[in-house]
């Protein structure tokens, strides 16, 4: 018996190693592919409280996008905005390309769709969203605009420094302000009147500067202007305005679910505000002051 | 309780005769645990504890044959006289002699084989440690991937020795190194555990249906029992491996009543590496080393009672060296390890009553920095190393933190033995003291955020518990343990057990209980570094929470003949009060600790095991297959947790090969475990509010239903083979036994998680993190 069971062992052990032989050193399976898996539609739309016009961009991802903006226009859809009684009918083009055309990225204007909106978005009114895609399939959406939030400083036309070379350090300064609900996504940014100048912010613990800054959860924040450029050079003073911006339940949401630098997204919340697609239809109330950028 | 005690000594005296005594290993004289003692004309019988101790109480006057038997050595059977009053009676057991071709052994055919003890009940798993070093394991013989096994026991990973059992997370599992709490005995982040091997006697793994003297985790409790050593001579063992080298030696106490028991193991991966870059042979050298060393005395106490201290120390520690240090500009003082110390002693008292107490104290520590290196000048780097103009000039934290969990705890025990009733009752008192900071520098990462936590929390338990004789075919136990945990609450938690004996060798259990923990880990299970790091950063319940509580019912059926036994359970159980981190799609987002974010939920877990174990002469077969179910609700999501195998199936053979080698191997199939499939791609765009654009924000997955779909199957194949020679050396005879294993021969490429790559060229692709590849190692044993 145990001859028996030796001799087996020995030939199970030969095997194995010649199995393993075989098999060689490989450590990683091939990456599986998702060529299955559906490239979502996705609607992006803010409805901005006092603004007269309306914009939706509906689009489909596309990974493979040489033009790196990983997404390809869906035309010929239908979309209407509905605020109780009131039917607005979106239709494509409009000042799409303004609000949409990245410089350097694909032209997603054919999938983007403009209408007026009499007397302007209201703040406080539920608006729904109705898209009905060339191919079949309806998305649905509903957004309640926010309360505009109330900047207290700076004050309007205060003076604040500007760098125009990274290693000056300009003063900093407080903006506060008060919003509610508190704990809706804010974020605050700097606008130059002269549309040939980018002012760019940065927040007194930050190093890089950026067009605008997340200040979620804040009453409050130390700033310094960022980068300032205006082409031909910039001006001794330029006028410009501190934006803040509060966005409803949707967007607030979205941008913490999709925007983070996540891996993925869960399937329930791919689209936020919306129903039959990825995206997000949420609303903004903005608050603004006229400030001075000063050299110095 | 006090009135309890006081009870108990009362009826130290019985009123008829008592055996009692110690089953020790001949030569040696190492006490054997999970013997069994029997009175055949009586139908009676006794196991010996961790100790070898036993107790037949309440034994009639009269002449009668006694029989203590053991697995791995021969029966011995004596015949005494009794009359009344307690007779002392000891056994040294034989060896087992290994059957060698040709030769009939006789007595093997006589042998009962007591693997599983016979408590009423759902009976605990013991896993004959030095019967298992015979199978591969990484390296080297792994304690706890030898409990891992067991068809309760799953791991996690090829990388983490971590302890799933019955689908209950690793904290849930109370892991005892003589008799005191172990925190994170693990080396190389969990790939194989740091317990010396060769000071084990034994491992208890009571995997549900626990006892009221347990400790208190909702999933299950492992004993480690660790030898004396030996009593009769200088006895020394070792392993020289592939990454490092261990050694036991024990030496009789002065007196002969007594033994100190000495291991220790060292890696010399960063002393041979770094060697072999001082040569420029390698790049660059492994800047991690580790070593455990565990000590242990025993000495006699006055008649059957022992005293025995015992201590165990493991670190590890990560740095860089200098060419590292200018290469990455990073310097790194990562150390970390846990510590223990245990006092037990016991005395039984008169012929009926044994007294334990224990005295202990636990921690799990770690301190890690690292700091950015800023130089004033170029610095040049080449194939052999980096060189810069000297020393820094400037400094940056990346990261600094620390970590201490830490455990005082006294405990004391008592057991009256009556002829049909085993009444035991305790207490024990522990204090934890947990505190974990991370501070982040430069450094900015979602998986890894700021902690600053400080808790400690007092509890004390109470029990006791009847194990009652009702007749000769039924046994049951009663037992009713109380938790207080300060701010978390009390708890009340009723155990049940039975066993009925169809016949002499087919038996049916039934059991359960109820169970509380004050205790979590901060370990995300969801988070992919769960599979790849098995340390838990251990802290107190949140107070808004309470005591996390379960229940279970296990009922089990054995089976068992001279050489094959058969064991089937299915159990039930449910958890509530757990905590998880907050919600995150993928693995590769979630958080690796769980702080003030978090989520509480519930657990349901089910499942049926078998095990069965075939001996014949030296050939050794093991089949265990568990079919499980485990789904966690939290919030309105109920999901299947990340570390969950459906269907696990692991067979073992140890084979004689010739008449001193021998072959080994196991073989692990598993379902694949579970991960969120991928559902769709999207393009989210994020609003710019200063200018009303919108900007691409690049491809995201979607990921369907949390963990609906299943990775690719398990498959492992490990296969080592051995050579025993006899040698002698120093005037010694001295064995030493060469050893080849191969880990993973069939190369399979098991899958450790999946990530998906929106922006993989080509087009996104779903990436497979492999487990352990082929991996031969080598090495050489030697005792004398």
């Amino acid at each position: 018996m145990e001859l028996l069971i030796a001799s087996r062992t020995r030939a199970a052990a030969a095997c194995a190693m010649l199995v393993a032989a075989l098999g060689g050193c490989e450590l990683m399976r091939e990456p599986t592919p998702l060529d299955a898996v559906p490239e979502l539609i996705a609607v992006h739309a803010i409805l901005v409280a006092g603004q007269e016009t309306a914009s939706v961009l509906v689009t489909r991802a596309n990974p493979h996008d040489p033009a790196l903006t990983w997404a390809d226009p869906v035309p010929d859809a239908s979309v209407r905005l509905i605020r109780g009684e009131q039917s607005i009918e979106l239709v494509p083009g409009g000042d799409c390309e303004q609000r949409f055309g990245v410089p350097g990225e694909a032209d997603l204007s054919a999938g983007c769709y403009t209408g007026a909106v009499p007397g302007g978005i209201v703040v406080g009114a539920r608006y729904e969203l109705e898209a009905t895609l060339p191919g079949g399939g309806t998305i649905t959406g509903a957004t309640t605009v926010p309360e505009p939030p109330t900047l207290v400083a700076p004050a309007p036309g205060a003076e604040i420094e500007m760098r125009v070379l990274p290693e000056l350090e300009p003063a900093p300064f407080v903006a506060t302000w008060r919003a509610d609900p508190p704990n809706r996504r804010m974020e605050v940014g700097l606008l130059a009147d002269r549309q040939e100048c980018v002012a760019m912010l940065r927040e007194d613990s930050y190093g890089s500067s950026t067009h605008y800054l997340d200040v979620t959860g804040a009453a409050s924040a130390t700033l310094r202007t960022g980068l300032v450029e205006c082409g031909e050079g910039v001006p001794a003073r330029l006028d410009a305005r501190l934006v803040l911006a509060i966005y409803d339940a949707n967007y607030s949401e979205y941008a913490r679910v999709a925007l983070e630098d996540v891996y993925a997204v869960p399937g329930n919340k791919a689209g936020v505000g919306l129903r039959g697609a990825a995206g997000v239809f949420g609303s903004a109330a903005l608050a603004s002051v006229p400030v001075v950028l000063v050299r110095r | 309780m006090i009135a309890l005690f006081a009870l108990l000594f009362a009826m130290a005296t019985p009123e008829a005769a008592a055996i009692r005594g110690m089953v020790r290993a001949q030569g040696s004289l190492e006490p054997i645990a999970g013997a069994t003692v029997r009175i055949p004309d009586l139908r009676r019988y006794a196991l010996t504890d961790e100790r070898g101790y036993f107790v037949l109480a309440d034994v009639p006057a009269g002449r009668w044959r006694v029989v203590a038997t053991a697995l791995g050595y021969r029966e011995h059977e004596v015949t005494v006289v009794l009359e009344d009053g307690v007779v002392r009676l000891d056994f040294e057991l034989p060896i087992q002699p290994v059957p060698i071709e040709g030769v009939t052994v006789e007595e093997e055919s006589r042998r009962v084989s007591p693997s599983v003890p016979r408590s009423p009940g759902p009976p605990a798993f013991r896993v004959d440690v030095p019967a298992l070093e015979v199978l591969p394991g990484l390296a080297e013989p792994d304690v706890l991937r030898a409990v891992q096994i067991l068809p309760s026991v799953a791991a996690a990973s090829d990388f983490s020795s971590a302890l799933y059992v019955r689908g209950g997370s690793p904290d849930q599992t109370l892991i005892r190194l003589d008799g005191v709490p172990l925190f994170n005995p693990y080396h190389m982040g969990g790939v194989f555990s740091a317990i010396p091997f060769d000071a084990v006697s034994s491992v208890d793994v009571v995997p549900g249906a626990l006892p009221a003297g347990n400790g208190d985790r909702l999933s299950a409790q492992v004993d480690i029992h660790t030898r004396d050593g030996g009593r009769d001579r200088v006895r020394a063992s070792g392993t020289v491996g592939l990454i490092s080298a261990h050694a036991t030696a024990s030496t009789p106490l002065p007196g002969g009543d007594g033994a100190l028991l000495v291991a220790a193991r060292r890696t010399y991966l960063d002393a041979a590496t770094g060697a072999a870059h001082a040569l420029d042979l390698i790049p660059t050298e492994v800047p991690y080393g580790f070593s455990d060393v565990y000590l242990k005395a025993t000495q006699d106490v006055g008649e059957l009672g022992s005293l025995s201290l015992s201590g165990y120390l493991n670190s590890e520690a990560f740095w860089f060296g200098r060419d590292v240090e200018k290469s990455s500009n990073m310097r790194t003082d990562l150390g970390w390890g846990s510590r223990l110390l245990a006092l037990n002693y016991r005395q039984p008292i008169g012929g009926a009553l044994l007294l334990r107490g224990r005295l202990g104290y636990s921690d799990f520590h770690g301190d890690f920095d690292a700091t950015e290196l800023r130089w004033d000048g170029p610095i040049i780097c080449t194939p052999n190393g980096c060189s810069g103009p000297g020393e820094p000039t400037d400094t940056a934290l990346l990261f600094r933190g620390k970590t201490r969990t830490r455990d005082v705890m006294l405990g004391v025990d008592i057991a009256w033995f009556g002829r049909r009733h085993t009444v035991a009752l305790g207490a024990q008192l522990d204090a934890y003291r947990f505190e974990h900071a991370l501070e982040l520098g430069d450094v900015s990462d979602d998986l890894v955020r700021d902690v600053d936590e400080a808790s400690r929390v007092r509890t004390a338990a109470v029990y006791v518990e009847d194990e009652w004789q009702a007749t000769d075919a039924l046994d049951l136990r009663a037992g009713l343990r109380f938790l207080d945990a300060g701010v978390l609450g009390s708890s009340w938690l009723p155990r049940l057990g039975a066993r009925l004996h169809v016949t002499p060798r087919l038996s049916l259990s039934l059991g359960g209980g109820r169970y509380a923990q004050a205790l979590r880990s901060m370990r995300d299970e969801e988070s992919a570094l769960a599979s790849l790091i098995a340390y838990d950063i251990t802290t107190v319940q949140p107070a808004t929470v309470g005591l996390a509580r379960g229940e279970d019912v296990v009922a089990g059926i054995e089976w068992e003949s001279e050489s094959l036994s058969l064991r089937v359970d299915a159990f039930a159980k449910r958890t509530r009060g757990i905590v998880v981190g907050p919600e995150t799609a993928s693995p590769l987002d979630a958080p690796a600790l769980v702080t003030d974010s978090f989520r509480v939920g519930t657990a349901r877990m089910r499942g049926l095991e078998l095990l069965g174990r075939y001996r014949r002469g030296r050939a050794d077969f093991t089949l265990s297959y568990a079919l499980g179910s485990t789904r966690l609700r939290v919030g309105g999501e109920e999901y299947t947790p990340r570390y969950e195998r459906q269907h696990l199936l692991t067979a073992a053979a140890a084979l004689p090969l010739g008449e001193t080698g021998t072959f080994g191997a196991q073989l692990s199939l598993g379902s694949g475990q579970p991960y969120s499939p991928v559902v769709g791609i999207t393009s989210p765009f994020r609003y710019n509010p200063v200018t009303g654009q919108w900007e691409s924000s690049g491809v995201e997955v979607v990921l369907g239903e949390r963990n609906s779909a299943r990775l690719p199957g398990y498959l492992r194949l490990d296969v080592a083979v051995r050579k025993q020679m006899e040698k002698r050396w120093f005037g010694r005879s001295t064995t030493v036994t060469p050893y080849v294993q191969v880990l993973n021969v069939l190369n399979t490429r098991n899958v450790l998680l999946a990530e998906p790559q929106p922006y993989a060229f080509g087009g996104p692709k779903l990436q497979y993190w492999p487990q352990l590849p082929f991996f031969p190692t080598f090495g050489v044993q030697w005792s004398f």
